[in-house]
């Protein structure tokens, strides 16, 4: 059995983790510990979409792999006017 | 043919010519709060777009690329607003209309298309304009 030792500042070193990774602590009634690692998502990344003159005419070009989806258009309209209300 | 352009649409035309062009023909008419939440929307939080991954990021604009477009779009629109005495008269009828929260902004944009006689009122939102507006339609 592998032991963990408290030190006196309350804190233990487990083993096979990484710096900053998060646990769901959840303590039982029979004095067990379970520690349920948290998977995070990634934040979303800020890509910038290009303006460009096409025909004499401004219009923004996606990135490429990038494809336009107008229901994201009206969610984030939606988004917007909610963090106002 | 009048037609009055809600933020989405606006932003839709942004990416589009298809939709960018309907501004060739006929008279358009907006509000000036649109410019506004243009901007705030596609500098701030932006389009939540999947990559080729699947990943899911946000897609934005400059400031000054986002103030250029919007000049070259405010030169083919007319800007209508209601008046103040007409503004707080809506203002009173919006709980018989069910209108609370943030769904005032989508209130206000039918009731400005509505004074500006516009034939239709395109937005991406059609939805949230259901009992607000009769002649909705996606951009």
């Amino acid at each position: 059995m592998t032991t963990l030792t408290v030190d006196d500042r309350h804190r233990v070193t487990l083993p096979k983790t990484e710096p900053g990774q998060v646990f769901a602590y959840e303590p039982d009634s029979d004095g067990s510990i379970k520690l349920v690692p948290v998977v995070t998502e990634p934040a979303p990344k800020r890509v910038f979409a290009r303006l460009v003159k096409r025909g004499g005419k401004l219009i923004f070009e996606l990135p490429e792999g990038y494809k336009l989806d107008p229901e994201a258009i009206a969610r984030a309209v939606a988004e917007e006017r909610e963090s106002r209300a | 043919m009048k037609t009055y352009w809600d933020t989405s649409a606006a932003i839709n035309a942004a990416f589009s010519s298809e939709v960018l062009d309907r501004l060739d023909s006929g008279e358009h008419v907006a509000r000036l709060h649109l410019l506004a939440e243009f901007f705030a929307t596609m500098t701030g939080r932006g389009i939540l777009l999947p990559d080729a991954t699947g990943n899911l990021n946000r897609m934005l604009f400059t400031q000054k690329e986002c103030a250029d477009w919007l000049r070259a779009f405010a030169e083919k629109v007319q800007f209508e607003e209601l008046t103040k005495d007409e503004a707080l008269d809506a203002l009173e009828k919006a709980e018989n209309a069910g209108v609370q929260g943030s769904r005032i902004y989508d209130y206000w944009h039918a009731l400005v298309a509505e004074k500006a006689k516009a034939d239709e009122l395109i937005t991406r939102n059609t939805r949230h304009f259901q009992d607000l507006a009769k002649n909705v339609a996606w951009p």
